[in-house]
């Protein structure tokens, strides 16, 4: 089990040095936090104001801390804009963004290995090459340029889905949300598919070259039913890169959100960040970088069922 | 040699936005700033080739201009990063111990932390310009860099003809000189693409968020955000900005890929 808790230790280490990370660079750069919120033409009585009740005068590493022990007994702080808890505000939020990471992470996985597999298996069809092609054509467009095309095509040219938004009673008026998720859905898997298609489809060309498919064949499988058991193998480093990608998924998250003025995580980011609501930027990303970090954890133990051989 | 399509398609179109974004500093057909409430929305004409925005500015020369402003993103990002990381890697390779674990530990934090999410971080605490995007992607690609150039270095370090000169009594930095730089220029510049287009896609997104390039400097992404909203009426004034940002990052791709396959004879079919 030493790997394992290796992986713990790394993971705890990664996720210290990254809240130490933000703090720094939110706090220790150049300009001061209650000047960078109220503006440079600001009364000294009214800075002084702000930060006694955020604690900004006092040292930085008992400000750290101060964050750090609050966070783990699950306080979060408070807005400096509106002065709401920003663990209640996050929690608000991830009815939108955990449905639309969720939804899109399977789709685009479940899609990368049926389509790498078939991509492999006529490499030189038709089939093949249009994998190929659309492939690259995929990385080749930004998430929020196909969301943009996506908008343009499927909301204003025929009019069938929702260009954006998200119904005021939520999930409670399933229909409407569930439209409203689909495009978003398709434009974040999309852009994932199309990098995670070259991984499956060069784990799948390796299995058939080896013996196992060769064998398969001669007995008289079909290439497909020859196949089949390479799906944990491909799906292995599928799911690997996949969560080495998490950050890109985020990214899309942000972007998606934005691109259909869903109210979920990533626009409440952006939309911080540009407020400067310095408190609630810092735990928000504490808590993505944390969950990045922990997906991360959970990806490496299943990559162990599936693949025993990398434990040894 | 059989020179790779790919490659050929690649340069075609790099040198294409390279040509717009170095001339787009001297010379564009209008003047892009320039704001003309009686000809908003202008179709193509003699005059505007394509067309008129919103506030009648010149299409044509606005996304000559943004050429300009992701070019620079693209290639500052790119050699910063390459430089910094390229160096770290050589020297983490040459001096081992300690030092090798220092920086690789130090590249895995970065390459693991969500380079979006470092950008956004960046920009809370310095506000949006573009060059907190070049910072943002030199740093997050440097990081990678780094740790890929190391791999290769030691590659190359461990190869007999390195045992041989060593043997014969060359010095740390003839080795570096003579053999490793060499071997390292072909993987530093199907990286260098990498960075280039992971830089020129965050410019435009961070532009398109409102957290990248600041008004009025003309930028593919902003354009983007700002026309996004005529998209009924007027879908023309999105495309040709979306054309380009995927044209440019499709031609640094491929330009990549048939790098690639030009230096590794493994990967030629």
């Amino acid at each position: 089990m030493s790997g394992v808790r290796r992986r713990l230790v790394i993971a705890l280490l990664g996720v210290v040095a990254s809240s130490a990370f933000v703090f720094a660079v939110l706090r220790a750069l150049p300009g001061d936090i209650a000047t960078a919120r109220l503006g440079v033409d600001a009364t000294p009585e009214a800075l002084a104001e702000l930060r006694r009740e955020y604690g900004l005068e006092r040292p930085l590493a008992v400000q750290y801390v101060d964050w750090i022990s609050d966070f783990l007994r699950g306080n979060l702080g408070t807005s400096m804009v509106d002065g709401t808890d920003v663990g209640g505000a996050i929690v608000s939020r991830l009815d939108v963004t955990l449905p639309l990471v969720l939804a899109s992470s399977v789709i685009s996985i479940v899609a990368a290995v049926q389509i790498g597999r078939r991509a492999a298996l006529r490499r030189r069809s038709i089939t093949g090459f249009l994998a190929g092609f659309l492939s690259q054509l995929g990385l080749a467009v930004p998430t929020f340029v196909l969301g943009i095309g996506f908008v343009a095509l499927f909301a204003v040219r025929w009019r069938l889905l929702p260009a954006g938004g998200f119904p005021v009673d939520g999930w409670r008026n399933t229909t409407e949300a569930a439209r409203s998720m689909v495009l978003p859905v398709l434009t974040l898997s999309m852009t994932q598919v199309a990098m995670l298609v070259r991984f499956a489809r060069s784990q799948s060309l390796e299995y058939t070259a080896s013996t196992a498919f060769r064998t398969a064949r001669s007995v008289g499988r079909t290439a497909g039913q020859a196949m089949s058991p390479a799906l944990r193998l491909i799906l292995s480093p599928v799911l690997t890169v996949g969560a080495l990608q998490l950050s890109t998924l985020l990214t899309g998250a942000v972007v998606v959100e934005s691109v259909f003025a869903l109210p979920g995580l990533g626009s409440m980011l952006v939309r911080d960040i540009a407020n400067r609501d310095l408190t609630k930027v810092q735990s928000t990303l504490l808590v993505l970088v944390v969950a990045v970090f922990v997906i991360r954890l959970l990806v490496d133990f299943v990559n162990d069922r599936l693949d025993p051989r990398r434990l040894s | 040699m059989r020179t790779s399509p790919s490659l050929v398609a690649g340069t075609a179109i790099c040198s294409l936005i390279g040509t717009l974004a170095l001339t787009g500093g001297f010379w564009t057909p209008h003047d892009p700033l320039v704001v003309d409430a009686t000809r908003t929305f202008g179709g193509p004409s003699f005059e505007h080739l394509l067309g008129t925005d919103q506030l009648g500015r010149d299409v044509l020369s606005t996304v000559w201009q943004g050429a300009r402003t992701s070019v620079i993103a693209a290639v500052l990002a790119a050699a910063i990063a390459m430089f910094v990381g390229g160096l770290l890697g050589v020297a983490a390779a040459m001096a081992g111990r300690w030092l090798d674990d220092a920086i690789m530990a130090l590249s895995t934090v970065f390459v693991a932390f969500p380079a979006l999410l470092l950008a956004l971080l960046i920009v809370a605490a310095r506000g949006p310009s573009t060059g907190t995007t070049v910072i943002t992607v030199a740093v997050a690609a440097g990081a990678a860099v780094a740790v890929v150039t190391r791999r290769d270095a030691a590659d190359v370090l461990a190869t007999p003809y390195v045992a041989a000169a060593r043997f014969c009594g060359a010095t740390g930095w003839r080795v570096v000189q003579r053999h490793l730089l060499r071997n390292l220029v072909p993987s530093l510049c199907v990286q260098a693409t990498g960075a280039a287009s992971v830089a020129l896609v965050a410019e435009s997104t961070l532009s398109y968020l409102g957290l990248g390039t600041t008004p009025p400097t003309p930028s593919w992404g902003r354009m983007l955000a700002s026309t996004q909203q005529y998209l009924l009426v007027h879908p023309m004034l999105t495309m040709w900005p979306a054309l380009l940002v995927c044209a440019t990052v499709l031609g640094l791709n491929l330009l990549g890929d048939g790098l690639r396959e030009r230096f590794d004879p493994n990967l030629r079919g």
